[in-house]
């Protein structure tokens, strides 16, 4: 089959591969009708999250049919349209019951590797490096899909692939990054990067009751969407940032800040570039810009919410504000299981299309290229869609 | 599980045996011995980094690791009866109830299920069983343990009959989880290999923490339990086994081809788009 390799910093491929197969009873293997590249895939791309090999399959971001099913009594069976979360869980265990399912004890089978770094293991992830499982991806034209009695959610009819596709990630992140606000009505949050993540952020903030949404780029086209999507704008390249939030919030700060650019936060300040010069030369493994800005611009007890990735260890954060201001941090990977038929159903109700997202439809086999685009044309280019 | 148990379950700083100066020495040296030899391909060449390494090892952390397993029987107490074996531990919590995981521990004979390196285990009569473990080169190491002490729900205690070829003991404590979270089974074993004293002096050096396999055993009877599987990614395609462009794989079509629909949906599929469209589309 052909499938997005990843060989190195800025080098991906097309393959030819072998398919995947049954490894397991409760997997089935789907075969591929959409899939699309995410932010978080980049900061493989760029080389900055460790325990890749060459040659493994990105992408965990995927919706298509079942072809084929392991040899456990199965909900699912061949010709089901499905779309899948991109953490793998195993629904038996504590954090499964207790709806934590990104947190899922059974699924990586790199646990050792993840508890020497994190001190536990965290779920197996599709495509996202050794230490997350080390599972083949979903950009590919199969997929083997562990625990196929949990995940995947039938795609009901009428319901195209593309409006379920962002089920798998970036719609339940948007919400649950919201959701971690702990929104009352008439609360104003703000919200860091109008890529995918942030967009999503912004529109289930005002499902969830906000007042206000004020949404922090610098990509013009990107600031549109988020206008589109109901949020006031601010491009920080214009004009001191802090001040012009605290201005715009009338001195109080927003309830809740949402960090929905992660670990390779952009920026012009004294602390970016610091941040820039030790990422480069690995001492320090991510930027986390963003995250100081965040907790310096909350109103005192508010919340920052975090659903950017971050993998190892930042620097110079301002815990010191966090504490004073006694505010409450909110993290993670996304319990997608716990959103997904929810969410699902806010767009068959027509609340919300999350097509509106996509800017590029490409080929599987272009894939390469549509890295390459994303990732440096932010602008124009904000979410990517493939199908094989 | 007594307080002697965690103490021991936590580790500790080890002891200092060598001098400040000594062990610049030994690391300027043993650093680079190790980083000039591993640069050669010659076995010989290889061996020698090893023993640079282990200076460099003993000027970091300032002690022999062959003067630690020479001094390993003045520890307290080593599990039952193997002085100056390699001692594990081990602890995972279960989220089943105490009698089921209790259960499994008494069917020995499905233990290769979870445990790695264990090939079989045969029952045999009298509260004995015969192990047989996989060890390097294809070759596999075989004895014969007994069970010394069992108490239902609580405690299996075994070890090796006399002359084993692996002398080893242990015993597994099983107890409920606090808050209903199932059972808390811990594990503590010691054993001593054939030619011991190489194996255990090259598994330190090597840094390997000899509870390391014990804990990924633990973890997989966890999975198993709980899930009905052990999760892995042995045998999943990369593209380290890509091939050129235009050959083709056979086994694409005749896995997921079409022709492998059933007879009805194929018929739908024929007919189509004058009948209903196949199940699937």
């Amino acid at each position: 089959m052909k499938a997005l390799c990843w060989y190195g910093a800025g080098d991906v491929r097309v393959e030819n591969v072998p398919d995947p197969t049954i490894l397991n009873p409760r997997d089935v293997i789907v075969e591929v009708t959409a899939t699309a590249i995410c932010g978080s895939d980049l900061h493989i791309y760029n080389g900055y999250i460790p325990t890749m090999r060459k040659g493994d399959i990105l992408g965990h971001e995927f919706a298509g049919v079942v072809v084929e099913v392991g040899s456990k009594d199965m909900k699912l069976k061949r010709g089901d349209n499905v779309v899948v979360p991109f953490a793998i869980a195993c629904g038996n265990c504590f954090f499964c019951e207790r709806n934590m399912w990104s947190l899922c004890d059974n699924s990586n089978p790199n646990a050792a590797m993840a508890e020497a770094v994190y001190g536990y293991s965290s779920a197996g992830l599709f495509g996202y490096s050794h230490l997350f499982g080390g599972y083949a991806g979903g950009q590919a034209q199969y997929v083997r899909v562990p625990y196929g009695d949990v995940g995947p959610l039938k795609i009901p009819a009428g319901i195209t692939d593309k409006q379920a596709l962002f089920l798998s990630d970036i719609f339940p992140t948007g919400y649950m990054a919201a959701e971690n606000c702990n929104i009352q009505p008439g609360d104003t949050v703000a919200v860091w990067g109008c890529g995918p993540v942030g967009q999503f952020a912004i529109r289930s903030a005002f499902l969830q009751g906000a007042e206000r949404v004020i949404a922090i780029d610098h990509y013009t086209e990107r600031l549109h969407m988020a206008e589109q999507g109901g949020a006031e704008t601010i491009n920080y390249e214009d004009a001191d940032l802090l001040d012009l939030i605290k201005e715009c919030t009338g001195g109080i700060g927003p309830d809740a800040c949402i960090d929905a650019v992660g670990m390779e936060a952009h920026g012009a300040s004294v602390p970016a570039l610091y941040d820039y010069a030790k990422q480069k030369v690995r001492f320090e493994s991510d930027r986390p810009n963003v995250l100081r800005q965040a907790i310096q611009a909350c109103r005192k007890g508010g919340t920052v919410s975090i659903p950017g990735v971050y993998t190892g260890f930042i620097d110079k954060v301002p815990f010191g504000a966090a504490f004073s201001k006694g505010l409450t941090l909110k993290t993670g990977q996304t319990h997608v299981h716990r959103y997904m038929e929810r969410l699902l159903q806010n767009i068959v109700d027509g609340a919300i299309d999350p097509s509106f997202v996509i800017t590029h439809n490409l080929k599987l086999d272009d894939a390469a290229s549509g890295y390459a685009t994303f990732n440096e044309q932010k602008g124009e280019c904000i979410k990517v869609v493939m199908t094989p | 599980m007594n307080s002697n148990g965690i103490q021991r379950g936590m580790g500790g700083a080890r002891g200092v045996d060598i001098a400040d100066i000594e062990r610049l020495g030994l690391t300027a040296i043993g650093g680079m011995l190790t980083g000039y030899l591993l640069t050669r391909k010659a076995w010989g060449a290889r061996a020698l980094a090893m023993v640079g390494g282990s200076m460099l090892y003993r000027g970091i952390c300032g002690h022999w690791p062959m003067h630690e397993f020479l001094h390993a029987d003045q520890e307290p107490e080593s599990a039952r009866g193997i002085d100056g074996g390699i001692e594990m531990h081990a602890v995972v919590t279960i989220r089943s109830p105490l009698s089921d995981v209790y259960n499994r521990w008494c069917d020995m004979a499905a233990f290769p299920q979870f445990m790695k390196y264990l090939e079989s285990v045969e029952v045999l009569s009298d509260g004995k069983s015969r192990w047989t473990a996989k060890a390097p080169l294809g070759t596999t190491l075989s004895w014969t343990a007994e069970i010394t002490h069992a108490e239902p729900n609580q405690l299996i205690a075994w070890q090796s009959v006399h002359d084993a070829m692996v002398a080893n003991a242990g015993e597994v404590r099983f107890e409920e989880a606090a808050g209903g979270r199932g059972t808390t089974v811990h594990v503590r074993m010691a054993y001593r290999a054939p030619f011991g004293s190489v194996g255990v002096l090259l598994a330190k050096l090597l840094g390997e923490n000899p509870s390391h396999h014990l804990n990924e055993d633990m973890k997989r009877l966890k999975q198993l339990m709980e899930t009905g599987e052990v999760p892995t990614v042995e045998g999943q395609p990369h593209g380290r086994q890509a091939i050129p462009p235009g050959e083709e794989r056979p086994d694409l079509e005749r896995r997921y081809g079409w022709h492998e629909r059933d007879k009805v949906e194929e018929a739908s599929w024929e007919s189509f788009p004058a009948s209903d469209p196949p199940a699937h589309w």
